[in-house]
């Protein structure tokens, strides 16, 4: 199969999927577009490969993934050019595409039946970060910069799988990520269990192979027994339904009406570029967080 | 049953704090199943006995030998369900007698009378903690272990692969998501520092100092009223219920048993197998050996 954005490659029982868009640090659309469509059909053969028993996913270039192409966000919807007159995309038609990209699609990685690993370099932000706890195990590199960067765009501790996040890390440190929506390097997110293993930059590769590895030994039944009765557990926690909050509150966030004195980055977006935009989002927090 | 024909179990009384001795070192505490009148049977029994005595308010379990527990003896694990000798022609358990024994043994013992015991529970490890062992440190209210403890959920190797066990939720509610996970799927000893790090345990002493801390701890526990530790606990019980620990046990020994139906390829490592032909010590060695180096 010929891939434009990704990378698939089987060696044994692992799988790795390369997000290849090193040029945008593997930003992808996540709501519909071809970019993502390759990362799901990727995702899907794993799961029907009998040979298959670990999938890493991993970022070529200098980043992981920096999750939603910022450039993009709100068009999808049918926003227009924002101005004035244009009629404003229906509410089921934002529901719609959030439910397909943040739920059906997310919950096809969480209850992935193979063992997953995220192998995280660089920036593992926003939809990116999501990508990566949605995996089994995250093995980052110490100096990798990872963070619920989103959350400042006015999300406010919306939008993202936040019971998840507090299981992760518990509830104090959840706020923190989310409410401020800082960036903290690959050391810190071991330390409060965001990730499982924080590795320098020069070994990540030889410990995910080794944990893969690792995991592979385990029998294909095995795996598949033991996956599904994480779902039944995950079930019970409310993990799976984490994801109904999500799209439903990422849908209700493309209604929000800033006030004069609020930094809109869609403004800013669209008075400056989405460069100007997002670096002027977090321009505001130097010296605070 | 009775108190005094005991032999895998010392169950001692000291004023308010029982003290409950799992008792056969010769084995690493390794443990039986529900009705074999062994080590499970009698733990049980005692800790039973410690419910429904006035006197009591606070219960430690410990270990004799050098290990706290291996976990279920491994040269007779499977057998219970009746599976034979493995031989061609013989006829395979049923599913109803393998989850009516895996109910009986996760939801009647784990769930009934461990962690919904009416007294406050401290675990007090030492040495090797797998298995049953990490299965009590997850349900004792608290744990306190020497530094040098190594604890593992190592039967995950056996190809459960993070399943099988009743307190996956309170892992995770306990350790977070990604360590739990960490500990699941790779089976890996850590030691009594890295539990206490992680929060997998209350405290981490040098080992001469892990009998005074325990009971330091025991006796402040004491120092509450009995109306107070059964009111508390029962509302724990609320709240255990609301997170859904309680609905640990249910997948646990369900899975338990759709484990017993795996089928293993033949590029893969079976345990059953090796045990079958050179010996549990054999099986479980080679299990672990082919992790040395990775993880």
């Amino acid at each position: 199969m010929e891939y434009k954005y990704i990378i698939y490659e089987k060696e044994g029982n692992i799988a790795r999927l390369t997000l290849n868009k090193p040029e945008k640090l593997n930003a992808f659309s996540f709501l519909g577009g071809e970019d993502s469509d390759e990362i799901h059909g990727a995702i899907a053969d794993a799961a029907e490969d009998d040979d298959i028993k670990v999938l890493i996913i991993k970022g070529a270039g200098r980043a992981f993934c920096v999750g939603h192409d910022l450039s993009k966000v709100g068009f999808v919807y049918g926003m227009g050019t924002g101005q004035a007159g244009e009629k404003r995309p229906s509410q089921r038609i934002r529901l719609w595409t959030d439910k397909k990209g943040f739920h059906d699609q997310f919950l096809k990685i969480l209850l992935h039946p193979k063992i997953t690993i995220a192998q995280v370099h660089g920036y593992a932000i926003a939809g990116g970060l999501y990508l990566a706890m949605l995996c089994d195990f995250i093995v980052a590199a110490e100096d990798s910069q990872i963070g619920l960067t989103e959350q400042r765009l006015g999300f406010a501790g919306s939008g993202a799988p936040i019971g998840n996040l507090i299981m992760t890390v518990g509830m104090k440190r959840a706020m923190d990520l989310l409410l401020t929506g800082r960036i903290i390097d690959g050391k810190e997110a071991a330390r409060i269990g965001l990730v499982t293993k924080a590795v320098p930059p020069d070994k990540l590769e030889e410990e995910v192979n080794a944990l893969a590895k690792a995991l592979a030994l385990l029998p294909r039944d095995g795996i598949a027994i033991g996956k599904a009765t994480r779902h039944l557990i995950y079930d019970s926690l409310g993990l799976i339904g984490d994801f109904i909050p999500v799209y439903y509150s990422h849908a209700f966030f493309t209604n929000l009406r800033w006030e004069p004195d609020e930094y809109s980055f869609f403004k800013e977006r669209r008075d400056k570029g989405t460069k100007a935009g997002f670096k002027e989002r977090d321009k505001r927090y130097e010296g605070l967080v | 049953m009775e108190l005094d024909k005991l032999d895998k179990i010392i169950y001692e009384k000291d004023g308010n704090i029982a003290r409950i001795t799992l008792n056969y070192p010769e084995k690493l505490n390794a443990f039986d199943f529900p009705g074999q009148g062994g080590i499970m049977d009698q733990l049980y029994f005692v800790l039973d006995k410690a419910s429904e005595d006035d006197d009591i308010k606070v219960v430690v379990i410990k270990a004799a030998g050098r290990a706290f527990c291996v976990g279920h003896d491994l040269t007779k694990v499977g057998f219970i369900y009746g599976f034979g000798e493995g031989k061609p022609g013989e006829r395979r358990p049923s599913q109803r007698t393998r989850l009516n024994i895996d109910r009986h043994w996760f939801i009647d013992h784990h769930l009934a009378r461990l962690f919904l015991h009416p007294k406050i529970t401290i675990a007090q490890i030492h040495g090797y903690c797998i298995g049953e062992g990490v299965m009590i440190t997850c349900f004792a209210d608290l744990a306190v272990t020497s530094e040098d403890a190594q604890f593992g959920s190592t039967e995950q190797r056996l190809g459960f692969a993070g399943s099988g066990v009743p307190y996956i939720n309170a892992l995770i509610l306990t350790v977070g998501f990604k360590r739990a996970l960490d500990l699941l799927l790779t089976g890996r000893m850590i030691s009594g520092k890295e539990a206490e790090e992680i929060g997998l345990v209350n405290k981490a002493v040098t080992s001469d100092k892990l009998e005074e801390e325990v009971n330091a701890l025991a006796k402040s526990m004491t120092l509450l009223p009995r109306d107070g530790i059964a009111i508390g606990k029962a509302t724990r019980h609320i709240v255990y219920n609301k997170l859904k620990l309680l609905s640990g046990f249910i997948p646990g020994y369900y899975s338990h048993t759709f484990f017993t139906n795996l089928r293993w390829e033949p590029d893969e490592y079976n345990f059953f197998k090796e045990r079958r032909d050179k010996g549990a010590k054999a099986g479980f060695h080679e299990r672990d050996k082919r992790y040395a180096g990775l993880v």
